[in-house]
């Protein structure tokens, strides 16, 4: 898993919980690097998984939520890496759609090495976009939190639903309605 | 004192995460250089690669065109200007078939949607002067995801065609030459009584200018009116010593037979002139009929001992389309390996009794010529070879090879004709021959049907 989902979450939990939170989950999850993460470094996602489970027990948050929040947060990073490209997209539902062709392909340039999840579309009406994550890695609740904050991002009103397709958190097909624009009565 | 441990835990993790950070640049630098290094490399190979083709679309002998999915002419190389004398700027933009007379617009579709995507023919081609020219053009679709074009490599047939014309006439004037025999033969008989009954008349002559002059002396003798009694005994005399009486019944028919013999040796040479004409630039509309008579009558000498030769020649038939004195010879070699195919037959059925039969019949579109002997028959094995340059069957000093595949040329390639061969070993074979006819004349008849 690539090294900035690594330090953004350090990141985070040092913003939310401070520097010593960090230093106590770093220290709970017992990890072989001691927590010594780069951006640009590549790392076992399960010592992502060590460090979000020490931070539950340390801060009484369920995993899930954590890791949604953490979605969320990753979401608006990207935005303040890569808002150029970002801004080049109109409606959540248009970004979303391209990251399996365009996005991914984009990192895949960078990082010829990365294991990125996999997407499938299906859009059965205009304002209906089904989005199916799958993985190796059980990270479904860091993808909704993606999805959440992306809506967010474009100010539309969407409803997101979740079926999970599997009980370990790798796979989830993700339902998004969006809201119909009434023409205002006269 | 614990927060000071934990910044002391944190600022090593960062030392570490730098350090790491340090050695993954350190190693992105070095793949980076190598994949510069691959690039820079893979960029000279694609360079020289680029002056490779370059130089064979400069330096190919042939005209190489690309045209996009409108037919229209995108490149071509120096060879293409040089043959149509246009410059580069000139022909980018036109249509392939302002350049090449007969391909159409309707070709070009035709050619991008099958699924062959290759078409090779014979055309005119437009130079810039206005002068036309016969070129071979071959034509094939690039039909890939990203790329449709259509690649036209065209050669300057003109040097071509003016030495196959000329290897025409030599092969024609060898086989005059190889005929001379024969024909001089076949004209010494006419000839001879020819000369024979000349000479009768010259003698006959002799004893009629006699009796001519015991005439008039009788003539003046009654006008003196002199005793005629001696010159009349005289008269009857010279009547009896010239036989008058066989004179009478013999000099119509010699005469006759000195202008039928006459007739005979106009005939041999007038076909003689006919088969060895070096021939018609174009195709021209032409009697088949008279085309095999001729052929026939100066091939006689090869055949007339062996066999009996039959015409059955339509009346009706329409004039045909195409190349007289080319196909003379494509009809001699055919008749001649009749007449060797049964020669080859009697060889083992000394009473085997040789016939060459020819017959014309209007088919459709088609003059169809049919020539058949009861020969020797084609083995099944040599049937696809036939046609084939230097393939033969003869004996040494007998056969080049070359008669059936210059007949084959003749018919198919320059007539877009048909030649089919049907033989049976023991039985004979039969050729025919389908030439298209001009449109619009006489009536049709059913293939074999002929009258």
């Amino acid at each position: 898993m690539k090294g900035i989902v690594f330090t953004e979450l350090l990141e985070l939990v040092e913003e939310k919980f401070g520097y010593e939170t960090v230093d106590q989950i770093i220290s709970a999850a017992n990890l072989e690097n001691d927590g010594a993460f780069t951006a640009i470094g590549t790392y076992d996602h399960n010592d992502l998984l060590k460090m979000v489970v020490a931070l539950s027990q340390q801060v009484g948050v369920p995993v899930p939520v954590l890791v949604n929040t953490f979605g969320k947060h990753l979401f608006n990073t990207f935005v303040k890496n890569y808002g150029d490209k970002i801004s080049g997209f109109d409606s959540a539902f248009q970004l979303l759609e391209k990251v399996e062709g365009f996005i991914h392909v984009e990192v895949r340039k960078l990082y010829p090495d990365a294991e990125l999840p996999t997407f499938e579309y299906h859009r059965p009406t205009p304002e209906q976009l089904e989005v199916t994550y799958m993985s190796t890695r059980p990270f479904a609740d860091l993808c909704e939190g993606l999805i959440q904050q992306c809506v967010a991002h474009f100010g539309e009103k969407i409803e997101i639903g979740r079926e999970n397709l599997s009980d370990d958190g790798t796979r989830a097909k993700f339902t998004l309605v969006r809201e119909l624009k009434t023409a205002p009565l006269n | 004192m614990a927060t000071l441990e934990i910044l002391k835990r944190r600022i090593d993790r960062e030392k570490k995460a730098r350090l790491a950070a340090e050695s993954i640049l350190e190693r992105k630098s070095l793949e980076l250089h190598e994949a510069t290094v691959e690039a820079q490399e893979a960029a000279k190979r694609i360079h020289e690669q680029n002056v490779k083709v370059q130089a064979i679309l400069d330096y190919a002998a042939e005209g190489i065109i690309t045209v996009n999915e409108k037919c229209e002419i995108t490149s071509i190389n120096p060879a293409g200007t040089r043959i149509f004398g246009y410059s580069t700027d000139e022909t980018i933009g036109k249509h392939l078939a302002d350049l090449v007379d007969g391909f159409s617009r309707e070709q070009c579709d035709a050619l991008r949607d099958s699924d062959k995507g290759i078409l090779e023919s014979e055309f005119t081609g437009c130079r810039a002067d206005g002068s036309e020219f016969v070129l071979d053009m071959t034509i094939s679709c690039v039909n890939d995801d990203d790329l449709h074009m259509m690649i036209a490599f065209v050669r300057d047939r003109t040097k071509r065609k003016h030495l196959e014309s000329q290897l025409a006439l030599a092969q024609k004037m060898e086989s005059v030459g190889q005929l001379a025999a024969g024909i001089a033969h076949e004209i010494n008989t006419p000839i001879q009584y020819v000369g024979d009954n000349a000479k009768f008349l010259q003698d006959a002559f002799s004893d009629i200018e006699a009796l001519l002059d015991l005439y008039e002396n009788l003539s003046l003798s009654v006008e003196s009116k002199s005793d005629p009694s001696d010159l009349l005994g005289k008269i009857n005399k010279q009547k009896q010593d010239a036989d008058l009486e066989f004179i009478r019944e013999e000099v119509p028919q010699a005469i006759d037979q000195a202008i039928s013999g006459a007739d005979r040796v106009a005939s041999i040479v007038r076909a003689m002139k006919e088969f060895s004409h070096p021939g018609v630039a174009q195709q021209t509309a032409f009697c088949m009929n008279s085309a095999l008579e001729s052929t026939i009558t100066v091939s006689s000498n090869e055949w007339k001992y062996i066999a009996d030769m039959e015409t059955d020649l339509s009346k009706s038939l329409p004039n045909a389309l195409g190349f007289p004195g080319d196909l003379n010879q494509a009809f001699l070699n055919i008749i001649v390996n009749a007449a060797h195919a049964i020669e080859k037959r009697q060889e083992t059925e000394s009473d085997h009794k040789g016939k060459i039969s020819i017959s014309t019949a209007h088919v459709g579109n088609w003059v169809v010529v049919k020539i058949n002997d009861n020969g020797s028959g084609i083995k099944p094995e040599d049937r696809a070879r036939i046609f084939d340059p230097f393939f033969t069957t003869k004996p040494v000093g007998k056969g080049t090879g070359q008669g059936l595949s210059i007949t084959h040329g003749v018919i198919v390639e320059k007539h877009n004709g048909e030649l089919e061969v049907d033989s049976e070993v023991g039985v004979g074979t039969t050729f025919t021959i389908r030439i298209p006819a001009v449109s619009g004349n006489r009536t049709e008849e059913h293939e074999g049907d002929s009258k």
